[in-house]
């Protein structure tokens, strides 16, 4: 221990001596060891002394000091690797995530190295075709993916300046400004809009890589934006996270400041890269998600997301030349995500648009003429040629991609084996656990808001939200599947979670034992009131049993609101944002990631859909819950009726109880009599009466008629005498006219006070 | 034999009737607990399943605003909530309802018991496990404890149903009858019983909710307090939820304030007004007196609960059948107008509430109708029940005796 003190001291006293000034050494690389931090400073600078009393305090101190030094030495000899990784090239070969930039030097399509890469894609895959004699019309979905990628230590200096000179050409630098200043490592970002059914034919028949880019297109409805934090300060996170949203937003004329307002927290799935099957589950405390079902993307979304992308200008060219954002927002379903992330050294973002164009005349499904297609589809009189600053520019079509600096788009050999070579299960093992709510209507996505069918299941006034998970066996090797869910369910509904149950359907439709279908990893967290109250809910499916759909449900209440509570458009009704979610099979032999993706986006759909990790999420349509809305045009009504039954309760009974025993005794003798209660016109006419007989006939004739009798004789005047002084009133009125008749009525008014 | 049978007949009948209850909640309790009139959002036992699943996600009951009962009632039922609790309750109310027809030394016993027995908004509460049919047993065992000099008892059912049962004033309410039931040495006792009960069991409900994260007295805020804001605006069949709807925010405060003082408006008044037509030592009508002021209290509560139900309807007509039915002698009582037109307020109060789930239904499922007109049964049956309340008060008075006649004769001793 004795030689372990002298050795630190010694590291202490070298460093003291080069850098006198230095507190804390970053970037240490890996060979120095434990390296020393620069808390030691405040130790005297005779290191002889040091030692010393280091000897003379013991075991215990000398414990506690190498304890520091180690911990300190960790932290950074991790923030060293941060910044080294670039440089080491054993450690980057460790991680998961595929290389891309060597992935395409091994293709020869040129690397990046520590520069700035940019690659531009197209995938184009037919959904629906109807052919007639005489025309022919498709439905095409197209994907735009455009990349770029960038070492952290060029971006940061290129971020930190503001000048053109020293920015990098491929790289949206307002995104990276974003990246860098919101202190997120990851961030993801979606607008769309529309729908479209995704045929689920025999997967035999459907190209792999085309139906997982299809399954990761299905976004929400609206926008919604994730992101990832380097530290768990959740107080800070949530500013970083509102900052983020109204920076994204800002820059893509978008409302994200919505979605962070009123976030969930995921803790399970979302970020499930942290999430490790069969093992226990990390919790993700760093990560916001938050979506706003009625934020739709729009031409402006589509143009400010254009305008990130480089080559602008007189000088377009490449794949940006198909893009017309005018001419997207007629399509059936369009949408563009933007994602960043910080990743071993390196900075990717990425710009994607989807769109879903539907009567596409003069080609179908069975051409293979890509140039046919590119013209009915997007009006492109000529190929588009390749950009001089892009790396890759293909567009991918029935699983071949096509390079676009090959002016003959011929198949390209070198990147159609690679293609192949991507048709592995666990690809398709995605596309076979697709939920059946984008197909049949049913479920989290589907109109399931308030169906017929399952109001008698859960009652009147309630509802049950389903999610339908299909699996197929054979591309999943008979696996487990786990499917995790995230769902923000606002305070418009009422959950409960008792009712949470997940059934399993066997294919010959068959109820399955109860141990196929399971849920774990239940979550339910209320959201505090400040950012919109409700729930936020995670749970995972697993699925043990091939072949089988399970059908998770959950029962809420549609909550009745106050008048003011009410949206300007009550009777749409309220937006329950789509449910976050993720697949993955549970297999523990696959530890690693595939890392052989030709293209960013291959190795975009290989990462989120090959392997026992899901990186990314996927979402599903928004539902839409009607709320009971009261009848908002008669307030006053309501409340003057109301309050009138309240008021004439307590009216009576009091006037009941202030009755003298005397009054009711009478009441009982004129019942027994058969004679009326006075009616209130007739008590008036009575005052009126005695009035008048006091006039003419003084007080001694007046006072003749409060007696019993006598009231009995005008008693049996009810109902006559107000009929009586209507009558007489209206003859007078209509004689003297109007105006003398009021005259005459102020004067007897003032006459009697 | 035959009178062995004619003295087991209404043994059979209630019999028949909690068999008939245990069918029905077999069949139909998972439709009828989600009907707002019959089981509203503060005594569905579906809320209490809430809460304890809730419980099991490591948060406190009252997190989802779900659950609104007492954190000791979580406990006290068991976790797969079954029939049998509620029919127990509904024969503890049977054999509670004959004990008072008993107290007052009524001929009509079996058939006032059968009044509960058989009364249709009671079976469906029991049937929709509400747990409003608990307070009812317990109200009415309290009051038949007090009918039976039974003070310590009483307090302690009425302290029950105050802590365990929390979010009703009933209990509050009916102390005053039942104190005027007791003679004045015992009316001590009921106090003591009160305390006695409610001090440990408000603690451990205090307890509980510290255990389960949350301050130790949320369950206050929660019962007592969120029926007090009218939280919940699901439909009942009270006349608060579409006034609270339809209130602006800066009147609601005012409006539930006004609406919850009628009741107090008219129970202090009552009594205080009936009290003063007995003659000291008259004990016989001294009771009859107080309960009179029971089913005055029992109507009011029913017309002014932010939360009424089907278990609060079975309340009031059985409390109300006390002197409907067992004071035939007061001056022929049964001559008021009101008992001429029960059949026709009786038909009314049994059709008119058929058209709540319809009605509902058709407004808050289908769009096909406004929410108005299920405002407007409501109102209309509110209506009849206020009616009901001020013909019970006419007809207490009525049996008044004159000032006159109530002089005290001159003491000769």
């Amino acid at each position: 221990m004795a030689r372990q003190a002298r050795d630190t001291c010694g590291v202490v006293s070298h460093r003291r001596r080069s850098r006198s000034h230095r507190l804390v050494s970053v970037g240490v690389g890996v060979g120095v060891g434990v390296s020393v931090p620069g808390g030691l400073h405040v130790f005297p600078r005779n290191h002889t002394h040091v030692c010393r009393v280091l000897r003379s305090c013991g075991s215990l101190y000398l414990y506690v000091l190498v304890t520091c030094v180690v911990l300190l030495g960790r932290s950074t000899v991790s923030g060293g690797l941060a910044s080294a990784s670039a440089s080491s090239a054993s450690l980057s070969s460790s991680e998961s995530e595929p290389s891309h930039d060597s992935v395409m030097a091994s293709h020869g399509l040129g690397s990046a190295g520590l520069g700035c890469s940019w690659h531009e894609e197209l995938l184009i895959h037919p959904l629906v075709s109807s052919a007639s004699s005489a025309s022919s019309s498709s439905t095409v979905f197209a994907r735009f993916h455009f990349s770029a990628s960038q070492s952290a230590s060029s971006s940061s200096s290129s971020s930190a300046s503001s000048t053109k000179e020293n920015s990098n050409e491929c790289m949206p630098m307002d995104v990276l400004q974003i990246l860098t200043y919101s202190n997120a490592t990851e961030f993801r970002t979606s607008l769309a809009s529309g729908r479209w059914t995704q045929p689920l034919g025999d997967a035999a028949d459907v190209d792999p890589v085309a139906n997982a880019a299809l399954a990761d297109a299905a976004r929400p409805r609206g926008s919604e934006l994730y992101a990832k934090f380097d530290d768990g300060n959740n107080t800070y996170n949530n500013e970083r996270f509102a900052s983020l949203a109204h920076a994204l937003g800002g820059m893509l004329s978008a409302d994200f400041g919505t979605a962070a307002a009123t976030h969930g927290e995921p803790r399970i799935m979302v970020a499930p890269a942290t999430f490790h099957i069969g093992n226990q589950t990390k919790r993700n405390a760093n990560c916001k998600y938050g979506a706003v079902p009625s934020e739709f993307a729009c031409t402006e979304n589509l143009s400010r997301a254009l305008r990130l992308l480089p080559g602008g200008g007189a000088h377009v060219a490449g794949l940006r030349t198909l893009l017309r954002p005018r001419e997207f927002v007629a399509a059936d379903a369009y949408g563009v995500h933007l994602a960043a992330r910080k990743e071993q050294g390196r900075i990717h973002v990425s710009v994607t648009y989807d769109v879903v164009l539907s009567n596409v005349k003069g080609w179908n499904d069975k051409d293979d003429d890509l140039a046919s297609l590119l013209r009915a589809a997007f009006n492109a009189k000529d190929l588009p040629k390749a950009p001089s600053t892009a790396q890759t520019s293909v567009i991918w079509m029935h699983g071949v991609a096509h390079a676009l600096n090959d002016t003959s788009l011929t198949r390209n050999k070198h990147l159609d084996a690679s293609v192949h070579h991507t048709r592995i299960p666990a690809l398709r093992a995605y596309r076979s656990i697709v939920p059946a709510s984008r197909n049949t209507a049913r479920g989290w996505g589907g109109s399931l808001a308030r169906p017929f069918a399952s109001l008698g299941h859960a009652g009147v006034g309630r509802s049950a939200l389903a999610i339908d998970v299909v699996r197929e066996v054979k591309y999943t090797g008979g696996k487990a599947v786990i499917t995790c869910f995230h769902q923000r369910l606002p305070s418009a509904v009422q959950p409960y979670f008792h009712t949470l149950d997940a059934r399993a359907l066997l294919k010959n439709g068959s109820e399955a034992p109860a141990d196929i279908a399971k849920l774990t990893e239940i979550s339910a967290m209320p959201v505090p009131p400040a950012r919109g109250g409700g729930w936020t809910l995670e749970f995972c499916l697993r699925l043990t049993s091939p072949w089988s759909t399970a059908r998770v449900t959950l029962d809420v209440e549609e909550r009745h609101l106050h008048i003011d509570e009410h949206p300007p458009d009550a009777n749409r009704g309220v937006d329950l944002p789509a449910a976050a979610y993720c697949s993955v099979v549970d297999d523990d032999d696959a530890t690693t990631q595939r890392t052989d993706a030709p293209t960013p986006l291959m190795a975009l759909l290989q990462s989120r859909t090959g392997g026992p990790l899901c990186h990314g999420h996927y979402a599903d349509n928004g539902v839409l819950v009607f709320l009971p809305v009261p009848d908002m045009s008669m307030p006053y009504n309501v409340i003057c009726f109301t309050s009138t039954v309240a008021s004439m309760f307590v009216t009576m009974a009091l006037s009941t109880l202030l009755k003298r025993r005397e009054e009711i005794k009478l009441a009982e003798q004129r019942r027994k009599l058969g004679l009326r209660e006075p009616s209130s016109m007739t008590v008036v006419a009575r005052k009126l009466i005695r009035q008048v007989v006091r006039l003419i006939r003084g007080n001694e004739a007046a006072s003749k008629l409060t007696k019993p009798d006598e009231l009995v004789k005008i008693s049996k005047l009810d109902g006559k005498l107000p009929l009586l002084f209507i009558g007489l009133g209206g003859a007078y009125v209509a004689s003297v006219g109007v105006d003398k008749a009021e005259g005459e009525l102020r004067r007897v008014f003032r006459k009697f006070g | 034999m035959a009178g062995v049978q004619r003295h087991m007949r209404p043994a059979f009948t209630t019999a028949a009737a909690l068999l008939f209850r245990a069918a029905l909640a077999y069949f139909f309790s998972d439709v009828l607990e989600r009907a707002p009139q019959i089981s509203t959002p503060f005594h569905s036992s579906a809320a209490a399943r809430e809460a304890r699943a809730l419980i099991k996600l490591g948060l406190s009951p009252y997190a989802g605003e779900a659950y609104h009962g007492g954190p000791l009632l979580l406990l006290a039922l068991p976790d797969d909530v079954a029939a049998l609790p509620f029919v127990l309750a509904d024969a503890v109310t049977i054999f509670a309802a004959t004990a008072i027809a008993n107290a007052f030394d009524a001929k009509q016993v079996h058939t006032f018991a059968l009044v509960h027995a058989w009364n249709p908004w009671a079976i469906l509460a029991c049937a929709a496990r509400s747990t409003a049919t608990l307070d009812t047993a317990l109200c009415v065992g309290a009051l038949a404890c007090a009918a039976h000099e039974q003070g310590l008892l009483s307090g302690v059912l009425l302290a029950l149903c105050l802590n365990v049962l929390p979010g009703s004033v009933l209990p509050i309410l009916l102390m005053l009858p039942c104190l005027a039931l007791l003679s004045q040495r015992r009316r001590i006792s009921l106090a003591v019983g009160a305390l006695a009960t409610t001090i440990p069991v408000a603690a451990v409900n205090c307890l509980l909710c510290t255990h389960w994260g949350d301050t130790p007295f949320a369950w206050l805020d929660e019962t007592f307090g969120a029926q007090a804001r009218t939280e919940s605006l699901v439909p009942n069949m009270g006349l608060s939820w579409y006034l609270q709807i339809q209130t602006f925010p800066e009147y609601r405060r005012t409006m539930q304030c006004v609406m919850y003082m009628h009741v107090g408006a008219l129970a202090v008044p009552a009594w205080l007004r009936l009290r003063s037509s007995v003659r000291d030592g008259d004990v016989i009508r001294h009771r009859r007196v107080a309960m009179h002021v029971a089913a005055l209290v029992a109507t009011s509560h029913l017309v002014f609960r932010p939360y009424p139900s089907a278990a609060d309807v079975a309340t009031t007509v059985l409390i109300s059948a006390v002197p409907l039915m067992l004071f035939k002698d007061d001056r022929g009582i049964l001559m008021i107008s009101y008992v001429k037109g029960l059949p026709v307020v009786t038909l009314f109060l049994l059709v008119f509430p058929l058209l709540y789930p319809v009605l509902y239904y058709l407004w808050a499922e289908t769009d096909a109708a406004n929410a108005n007109f299920l405002w407007w049964s409501c109102l209309f049956v509110n209506g009849i029940w206020i009616a009901h309340a001020l013909a019970q008060l006419d007809a207490a008075l009525r049996f008044e005796e004159p000032d006159e006649e109530r002089k005290e004769p001159a003491c000769t001793g």
